[in-house]
């Protein structure tokens, strides 16, 4: 009996080709949509969770955690205080510190940031799944004005190794105060990480504090320095102060500890946080834009499904002469109620697989060029359980939405007998 | 009931939504085996409620309709949904056919729902297929493409006569045809009406054949006029 009705619902799916590919297409779309818009907030906040991974401690000077994270892991703003090098040093003389990342910021290059560290960031720092950094060709600097570039500087202002770049006082694009008379030569260039290191321009703390030899005041003095005085006598480049610090310890354990140490440091106020805890609190602020995108998404599906939902009562009443022939041969009122809800249900079945085709398939067609030139990997993973969950929601809705035109045939199936009263 | 009755209906009445005045009421009609009655009156007379009460659609408001020895009414609905299938073909006045069917997939329809269709049948060794094209034959649409025809692509007189045929398939006991001549030219009728009771007698089908059109009474064994049965 089911299948007699399948069989009659796939003709008559058959027969209304345009209007029925039409909703499909429509339901595919929103399919497209929703998924996409989850698969993406899932991996962008896994993505963001590890922009920064293998690090324990942040330490900066004291002020909001998440504007800690801010500058220090990502770049952006700026940060209201200094750390000393004395304190610096102190802290990872500790013995339970195993290695230590200085950053110090402050100047740029055409609008990327100029971070100040040490060849140690090459050795310790890690991203995503205890990723090292690596090179796409050239290597660490040694020299005082040695730079190595993130992928996306390299690639947008189009350098190559040993080209000479020159820094720029402050961030901006357009700034007057440059360190023109002290170019940096480019070593080394990395892979793309899908981090803010992809925005970096890496030099070395010698180097930073030799640019700004004479720029006590913010702005560059008379008397002009020349590279070579500086490579031979670099007494003069002792870093007095830095931005943050990132800290590895031997002992997972000692975290929390260290951290209270850190925090009630006496000669000068500091600030440590586990960039795991403040991600998340981070990802808390952004997230709600997450949750807007899923909504608007499941708003698109509520549209394909009332798009269908009109179509399939726009037809019932050219149905009802078909629906009194069937009647004729022994279909039951209840055997047209099925007949109405199966197609519907076919028609959401097929639009569900269609938009699954069209996912997966664009997403690997565009998963290459994400990941050249954003680092971003997609990864095509089945659906997840939300995911599947977002399907079976899809498919009730189907079954709710072809109910109304099921119930409406069915009444007008038994006031219509074997002829139409109109 | 005499065992050659097919449909009895004794004191039936109906209306609408307890409306007062019955849209139809008959005292005593009688449907013999093998009989071609044709029944007229004027259009709203009550010849489609007739119809729709005696495939058991519609319940009476009062009275008792007996169909092959069987009360129709005191089975369930979904009971009487099968039992006229098995044992009626119904023919209507037009778009008699399922336009996304074929019109093979439109006249063995009825052996799709019935299993008592398709065992006549196979009763009479013949497979659906060669029988489909067997009553096509008989009723004058001899082109042997048009068993797989969409049924759009067909005249409304070949469409008639493919109704005719999935009427018949199966030989049920009884034909109700429902003004299906009208949609049709003088001639086309004549020879419509001819192959249909050729192929009604062969089965020894009863025919119940309701119309206007008095030209046709002399065509049938026996005339009955609604409006006899009017409560005026």
């Amino acid at each position: 009996m089911n299948t007699k009705i399948f069989l009659l619902a796939l003709k008559s799916l058959r027969f209304r080709k345009l209007t029925v590919s039409l909703s499909i297409f429509s339901l595919a779309i929103s399919v497209v949509l929703l998924l996409g818009v989850d698969i993406i907030r899932v991996q962008a906040k896994e993505k963001f969770a590890n922009t920064i991974s293998g690090t324990d401690l942040i330490v900066g000077s004291r002020s909001g955690s998440a504007q800690l994270l801010l500058y220090s892991v990502f770049h952006l703003g700026n940060a209201t205080n200094n750390v000393s090098w004395d304190s610096y040093n102190k802290i990872i003389k500790h013995p339970r510190v195993n290695w230590s990342i200085p950053i110090s910021l402050g100047d740029s290059h055409k609008g990327y940031r100029v971070v100040g560290t040490t060849s140690d960031i090459f050795k310790y720092y890690r991203y995503g799944k205890r990723t090292k950094l690596s090179f796409l060709s050239g290597e660490g600097f040694t020299e005082i004005f040695d730079v190595v570039l993130g992928a996306e500087v390299a690639k947008t202002l189009n350098y190559r190794l040993d080209d000479k770049i020159i820094l720029a006082h402050g961030m901006g694009n357009v700034s007057f105060a440059e360190h023109k008379n002290l170019p940096f030569t480019i070593t080394g260039i990395l892979k793309p990480t899908g981090t803010p290191i992809d925005r970096s321009v890496l030099i070395s703390l010698k180097g930073l504090e030799a640019v700004h030899i004479g720029w006590e005041q913010g702005v560059p003095s008379q008397q002009s320095i020349q590279a070579d005085n500086l490579k031979q006598d670099d007494s003069r480049l002792q870093t007095k102060s830095i931005t943050a610090f990132l800290l590895g310890l031997k002992n997972k354990h000692d975290i929390f500890s260290i951290q209270r140490g850190i925090n009630n440091y006496k000669s000068e106020p500091l600030l440590a946080i586990l960039p795991g805890i403040a991600l998340m609190e981070l990802w808390k602020v952004i997230g709600a834009i997450e949750k807007v995108m899923l909504i608007i998404a499941a708003l698109v599906v509520v549209t394909g499904l009332l798009g269908m939902l009109a179509i399939i009562l726009t037809n019932l009443n050219e149905r009802r002469r078909e629906i009194a022939v069937l009647r004729s041969v022994g279909a039951s009122p209840k055997t047209i109620f099925s007949l109405m809800v199966i197609e519907s249900e076919i028609l959401v079945i097929l639009g569900i697989l269609l938009g699954l085709i069209i996912l997966y398939a664009s997403l690997t067609l565009i998963n290459p060029f994400l990941f050249n030139t954003y680092g971003l990997n997609i990864e095509l993973n089945s659906p997840t359980k939300f995911q599947w969950l977002i399907l079976l929601t899809i498919i009730i809705g189907g079954l709710i939405a072809a109910i109304f035109p099921a119930i409406s045939a069915y009444r007008k199936t038994l006031q219509d007998g074997l002829t139409i009263r109109t | 009931m005499s065992s050659n009755t097919c449909i009895e209906i004794s004191n039936v009445e109906f209306s609408w939504n307890n409306q007062l005045q019955p849209l139809l009421s008959i005292e005593s009609l009688i449907l013999k085996k093998a009989e071609k009655l044709f029944i007229h009156g004027p259009s709203g007379c009550g010849k489609t409620t007739l119809l729709n009460l005696i495939s058991g659609v519609l319940k009476p408001s009062r009275g008792e309709i007996e169909v092959l020895g069987n009360n129709l009414f005191s089975e369930k609905q979904k009971l009487r949904d099968q039992f006229r299938v098995d044992h009626m073909g119904i023919i209507f006045q037009q778009f008699n056919l399922i336009p996304y069917l074929n019109v093979l997939e439109n006249i063995t329809l009825p052996c799709l729902f019935s299993t008592r269709r398709r065992e006549m049948l196979s009763i009479q060794k013949r497979n659906t297929f060669d029988e489909t094209s067997r009553l096509l034959d008989a009723l004058g649409l001899e082109d042997k493409d048009i068993i797989q025809k969409n049924v759009t692509q067909l005249s409304t007189g070949q469409q008639q006569r493919v109704a005719a045929a999935r009427a018949l398939i199966g030989s049920p006991e009884i034909i109700i045809a429902d003004e299906p001549t009208s949609a049709l030219d003088q001639d086309a009728k004549q020879g419509f009406l001819e192959l249909l009771f050729e192929e009604a007698n062969r089965t020894n089908s009863a025919l119940l054949f309701v119309s206007h059109d008095l030209t046709l009474t002399k065509l049938f064994d026996r005339s009955v006029s609604l409006n006899d049965y009017r409560i005026q």
